[in-house]
């Protein structure tokens, strides 16, 4: 006897529909209202201390670029993908028990787009498809690995890892012209978009980290939000493939989290954040760090060209304070923990001295060392395409 | 310092100090008007009691004139020193002897409004505001002069030569020429007329410069800080600012400037104007204040009607983008609808349309759909006359509009795969065409839709089509792998005897999902499924069904006894069957733990721990997935090697660095509920977090409070009433007979292999010209299975000619026509109800329950005979005599709109009850 009841009709199209409407004609009569759609912040106070740097004027180029063939130099993809990926299409992360995640898989994909390579951007996707899309909706579970049983680890979601997914599908479909893409980006993020993201809060748009565990009413210092899984690069792609939720505004609201997301004496975000009413603080339970999450934020804005000057002025300080040594630190004290002396690393630190003061890329960090583990690989070679992308005068000598 | 001094001190500090800005700044432009040069040194005040946001530069002056006064405490700053410090000190005294409240009697000559003159030659606003204020409440009679910007000073003499410069907009050699003249001639000046012209022609050439070139920061910059007089420019500088203002979201600046506007001007193009580039530059929020500001004539119209369609347009958008949370008024709305009808445009209908979309009028939306369809729409306006007919329930309607849209819009192809995976995974499949079956397996295919996949495995699997569905459950779990998918390729691959890959699935998903493994611990006995039924003789059936009874009497009576606490079969031990070494070196816990809690109500029965083969279950097994199919065709759907790198361009990949051991003992997955064998006293390794207990499944999880899903989940509740997911359950227990004999009416699913063909041809490039006969259409080429009659059909209904909206076969006229015949099947208003007999008569085979609601509705109970009908329709179909009786009761109890409700869908063949959208977790807990 068949165990299966009427499916529902999946929920990702009936809001796809009562969101329609926001994609309606109207928007030809008001086209330049796209940019004051976007929500005000709030009132937070920003505390900017007396000792940072002159307040400048930044203009960034923020339009969006396809991701398609942008890597100029594909044979670091080769590297990469000798190293990290095997041809089931699994990407490995070596230096964590070689599990894999959603984030490593969505990685891989952008970076196959990229390089304009289908067959291992097929092999990645297939392998991500079969064996991370095990929940019910069309969000991915978040780990696996390859000496348990069963290889999910953990049936919860990882956001960044699924916006990363959609918009390297996007991409896909984009480059390659493939309506099965399309439709698979489509509908992971809508699924975000329905699942992830809370419209109309005092802050504007923001991003749950996950479906479980991270919401207002599951802990006492909900909602608790990680601002590097706000992928700005990918938002900017996703209208095409979603355009009836406003990513410019989780965009602005989540540039807006940055600048208010300043805690010690070195000013910088911590790993994760509370965000309960409009008292933004360090989440507890996590230690209060600036360490290899929240790297990646200067690294999406850059990417994407987003961002003002009051955005990065506490990366641009952390990563001159030592003169291109960087280091993790302990948020509260100021203290630095961990040297983070990996190329890749470091990369993300030029490429802000690149996007504040057009400071050339030096020479010893333009290709991707073999001797990085799998996360500083990562970054490295998705900073040196962000260059490609966006700072092209970067790397001319 | 009293109180009421304090915005008469901000108001002195912001003039003072807006003085000695413009003092550098005449310093800065070296320009000098005859007769407003300040006799004495300004005194400059303190710090300043409050932010003064415009003037946030330290006069270069300050320190110097310092010396003047006695030094003050901050927060007395020195009195106001007006321009012409003369008269003005006398006024105001110093700072401890202002009186509070000063009224002053006005002078035979006035107030000296010299600094007033002052400012306005500057053309600075602000502080001509603030100095008109700061007189206003010094000399309460006292009125601004009129002739402020106009006053003319004499002479000028001989100044043709720069006028012509001026006509001939040569600003700079003007400014030249005027500094070389003073330099030749001293004492010369130019005229102030000249002057005035200079400054707001300079004024305005930069502003429209910076707007020009978009550079909008600096533009407001220049704004703010250097000195706009929003009184004398021209219409256009002030649109250009409002304009830039609203872009760098100085929302309330740009509404200011705007408000000026209409202050300033009343002719009616003007005004308009302005309204509607109000309209374009900011949120309509903002602009109803500024529409407030319309004039309403002696015949009560106002003076913006003739732009009202344009200002209605914009309040429907802003409605639509949840800008504006009021309906448009219904007057209003129906003059834009007028409007629209009227107009050959369909985006003016298409708005409409979303309008009443938005307020879930249905009806209405469709009719505004269609004729927006019929004016020239696009694909998203079929999208929305397809969600407005899924709305009205006309299930078939919509799936064929989807499939008419399906190329230029996604959206379209994904509505189309989930409207009809409803009615395919029900458990007792209706009857779908063939050709609607086939089209959906070529448009699964081309979308590599895990969704469709499964849909189409689950309507074979349940009409005995046992190889198909296998077929299409592999391709679905190698695309979207869910709990239900790879359960429903597990009874496959067990159906049609593959015992290997049975046995891999139910390893390799051991610890993630129950449902599969419990397919080896089955936790009650099944009843037989109509597949069964279908192939036995009537004896066989027979004694199937009584078996199942049989044990069913059995459970009850196992219900019967609560509280019962669960032993386990053989006391503190696992059941016996379980070899030691099935379990390898590592030893499980012998030790009997009671289970945390029943993990179905269906844990009370005893039926014992099967018996386990060791070479089956548990054994090692590769967690990876290895299934792979591609969706484009040019592989014919074999399963894609793994090992083999077929493709040439696939450079060398990393090797699988992970060869250790795999185990055979499951740990905790978070989000994963309680395994089947754990109720006999097995349990898990702790989880990668450390949870040693089973945590709630997240099919379970709560929507997280400000997502749409948690909106969505609350229509849910409100749509299904409550009623629960498992209608049209046991069928069985109605009538075998019928559900075995429907069974066999359900066509052939159509193989994956077959279904292999590009019907989504990449949008953007234009279909290949058909050039053969009428009735075949060929495509691109591709290697395909052999066309079969079935498929030409279908080619032919799916013809990709996008080539004009008047081709017959184009989606425009597709769906026009469908349309044309429809007939929406909930009864309009105006059609009567039938009326409701005293006595309902008695439905044949109907059970007991349908039993008791007849009998409540003939003692005219008729709320209880609802109630029992919806219990009735929690576990079973409702036929139509019962449905008549639910009509008739609601007619009863007055309920005229759920009456018509259940009227118009008579013939429908779902339960009335049927749950449409459910929350996920469909998985039926009864049978497995």
């Amino acid at each position: 006897m068949k165990a299966l009841k009427a499916a529902p009709l999946r929920h990702a199209t009936k809001i796809a529909a009562a969101l329609l409407v926001c994609t309606s004609l109207a928007q030809s009569q008001t086209a330049a209202q796209s940019v004051a759609q976007t929500t005000a912040p709030t009132a937070v106070q920003a505390s900017v201390p007396a000792g940072a740097e002159t307040r400048r004027m930044l203009t960034l180029d923020a339009r969006p670029i396809p991701l398609g063939g942008a890597l100029k130099t594909p044979q670091y993809w080769q590297a990469y993908k000798a190293r990290f990926v095997t041809n089931t299409g699994r990407v490995i992360d070596t230096a964590n028990d070689l599990i894999s995640h959603s984030e490593g898989q969505g990685y891989a994909m952008l970076l196959a787009v990229a390089a304009n390579d289908r067959p291992a951007f097929d092999r990645i996707w297939g392998w991500t498809r079969a064996n991370l899309m095990v929940r019910d909706d069309e969000l991915m579970a978040w780990r696996w690995s390859p000496n348990t049983r069963p290889g999910v680890s953990d049936m919860n979601n990882a956001s960044d890892g699924d916006i990363l997914v959609a918009w390297a599908l996007t991409e896909a479909g984009e480059l390659w012209a493939d309506v099965a893409y399309k439709v698979a980006a489509r509908r992971i993020a809508v699924e975000v978009g329905r699942k992830l993201i809370l419209f109309k809060t005092k802050q504007g748009a923001l991003l749950l980290p996950a479906v479980t565990g991270f919401a207002a009413g599951e802990r006492p210092d909900g909602p608790v939000l990680n601002l590097s899984y706000y992928v700005f690069p990918a938002f900017a792609r996703l209208s095409l493939v979603a355009p009836e939720f406003d990513w410019n505004g989780l965009t602005q609201s989540g540039l807006d989290l940055i600048k208010v997301a300043r805690f010690g004496p070195v000013n910088l975000p911590t790993e994760w954040v509370s965000v309960r009413e409009d008292n933004i603080r360090p989440a507890d339970g996590f230690p209060a760090q600036f360490s290899y999450n929240s790297i990646r934020i200067p690294l999406y804005m850059a990417w994407a060209g987003v961002g003002e000057w009051d955005n990065y002025a506490p990366f641009y300080a952390w990563v001159n304070r030592k003169r291109g040594v960087i280091s993790a630190v302990e948020v509260n004290s100021g203290r630095d923990t961990e040297q983070l002396s990996e190329a890749g690393y470091s990369s993300i630190g030029a490429l802000v001295m690149c996007t504040l003061d057009q400071t050339a890329i030096p020479a010893s960090l333009r290709a991707p060392r073999d001797a990085d583990n799998y996360y500083p690989a990562t970054l490295h070679l998705m900073t040196l395409l962000a260059v490609q992308m966006r700072y092209g005068s970067c790397l001319r000598n | 310092m009293p109180q009421k001094l304090t915005p008469r001190l901000l108001l002195a500090s912001l003039s003072a100090v807006a003085l000695l800005s413009a003092q550098t700044a005449l310093a800065q432009d070296s320009f000098i008007i005859e007769g407003m040069t300040p006799s004495q040194p300004v005194a400059p005040p303190r710090a300043a009691p409050a932010p003064a946001p415009s003037f946030d530069r330290a006069p270069a002056p300050l320190r110097s004139l310092e010396l003047q006064r006695k030094p003050v405490a901050p927060l007395q700053p020195a009195p106001v020193p007006e321009a012409n410090a003369g008269t003005g000190l006398s006024l105001a005294g110093s700072g401890a002897s202002i009186v509070p409240a000063l009224r002053l009697q006005l002078g035979p000559e006035g107030p000296d409004d010299s600094a007033l003159r002052y400012y306005a030659s500057l053309n600075q606003t602000a502080r001509v505001q603030a100095e008109t204020r700061r007189l206003q409440r010094l000399y309460p009679g006292w009125q601004v002069p009129t002739d402020l910007y106009t006053q003319a000073k004499a002479g000028g003499e001989d100044e043709q030569a720069l006028w012509d410069l001026f006509g001939a907009d040569q600003l700079d050699e003007l400014r030249t020429a005027i500094d070389q003249r003073i330099r030749a001639e001293p004492g010369w000046q130019p005229s102030a007329e000249l002057s005035q012209k200079l400054a707001r022609k300079t004024v305005r050439n930069k502003i429209m410069g910076l707007y020009g070139t978009g550079k909008l920061q600096d533009l407001t910059d220049y704004i703010k800080n250097d000195g706009f007089n929003a009184e004398d420019t021209d219409i256009d500088v002030l649109w250009a600012v409002a304009e830039t203002f609203a872009k760098s979201k100085q929302t309330q600046d740009a509404v200011q400037t705007y408000k000026s506007v209409l202050t300033l001007n009343h002719e009616s193009d003007v005004r308009i104007a302005t309204i509607q580039k109000a309209m374009a530059s900011m949120r309509m929020s903002d602009v109803e204040p500024l529409i407030a500001m319309g004039a309403v004539s002696t015949d009560g119209k106002n003076e913006f009607a003739a732009i009202q369609t344009d200002i209605t347009r914009a309040r429907i958008s802003a409605f639509l983008h949840d800008e504006r949370a009021a309906e448009i008024p219904a007057p209003e709305l129906k003059a834009f609808e007028d409007y629209a009808r009227g107009a050959g445009d369909p985006d003016q209908a298409g708005l409409v349309a979303w309008y009443y979309y938005k307020t879930k009028a249905f009806r209405e939306a469709l009719d505004w759909f269609k004729l927006a369809l019929e004016r020239g729409g696009d694909a998203m306006i079929a999208h929305g006359l397809a969600h407005s007919l899924r709305e009205l329930g006309m299930y078939r309607e919509t799936e064929e509009v989807a499939y008419a849209w399906r190329q230029p819009l996604i959206n379209n192809a994904i509505l189309f795969i989930d409207i009809l995976e409803r009615d395919l995974t029900k458990e007792i499949p209706p009857y779908i065409e063939p050709e609607r079956l086939f089209r959906y397996a070529q448009v699964t295919m081309d979308l590599a839709s895990g969704e469709g996949a499964q849909g189409l495995g689950w309507y074979a699997y349940n009409s005995c089509q046992y190889e198909v569905a296998h077929e299409w459950f592999q391709r679905a779990a190698a695309w979207l792998p869910k709990e239900a998918t790879v359960y429903g390729l597990a009874l496959s691959a067990r159906k049609i005897k593959q015992t290997r890959e049975f046995v891999e699935l139910v390893n390799r998903y051991d610890g993630l999902f129950p449902k599969v493994v419990s397919l080896l611990f089955p936790d009650r006995s099944t009843s037989p499924s109509p597949c069964d039924l279908l192939t036995a003789s009537p004896k066989q059936r027979q004694q199937m069904m009584s078996a199942y009874y049989a044990s069913q009497n059995g459970y009850q009576q196992q219900q019967q006894l609560p509280n019962q606490s669960v032993r386990p079969p053989n006391g503190l031990r696992p059941s016996i069957g379980l070899p030691q070494q099935a379990y390898g070196q590592q030893s499980y816990q012998q030790t009997y733990q009671a289970p945390q809690a029943p993990y179905s109500p269906w844990a009370m029965t005893q039926l014992p721990m099967p018996k386990l083969n060791p070479n089956e279950f548990p054994i090692q097994m590769n967690p990876e997935n290895p299934l792979r199919f591609i969706s484009t065709g040019k592989l014919l759907g074999r399963p894609m090697p793994i090992a083999a790198s077929g493709l040439a361009t696939l450079t060398q990949m990393a090797p699988e660095y992970y060869r250790g051991p795999l185990p055979v003992v499951a740990r905790r997955v978070p989000g994963v509920g309680p395994m089947p064998y754990e109720r006999y006293g097995f349990t898990l390794l702790a989880g990668w977090n450390g949870a040693t207990s089973a945590s709630e499944p997240h099919n379970a999880e709560t929507a997280p409070a400000g997502t749409l899903w948690t909106t969505d989940q609350a229509a849910d509740a409100r749509s299904t009433g409550g009623v629960s997911r498992s209608s049209g359950a046991d069928a069985m227990r109605q009538d075998p007979q019928a559900a075995v004999a429907a069974l066999g009416q359900i066509p052939r699913v159509p193989p994956p292999n077959a279904a292999m063909g590009n019907t989504m041809q990449f949008m953007q490039m234009p279909a290949p010209v058909q050039q053969q006969g009428p009735g075949r259409q060929s495509r691109l080429q591709y290697d395909r299975a052999p066309v079969s009659t079935i498929e030409t059909t279908s080619v032919a209904m799916s013809s990709p000619n996008m080539s004009s909206p008047n081709a017959a076969s184009s989606p425009t006229a597709k769906t026009l026509s469908l349309l044309a015949f429809l007939k929406p099947k909930p009864l309009s208003d105006s059609d009567p109800l039938p009326s409701a007999p005293s006595r309902a008569p008695l439905a044949k085979a109907t059970d007991d329950l349908g039993r008791e609601a007849a009998s409540h509705y003939n003692d005219q109970q008729y709320q209880a005979a609802l109630d029992v009908l919806d219990r009735r329709a929690e576990t079973m179909p409702e036929p139509i005599d019962l449905r008549l009786i639910r009509g008739w009761a609601l007619i009863k109890l007055g309920r005229d709109g759920d009456a018509r409700r259940v009227f118009g869908s008579l013939d429908s063949k779902q339960p009335l009850a049927a749950i449409e959208f459910t929350a996920r977790g469909i998985i039926d807990e009864e049978s497995p």
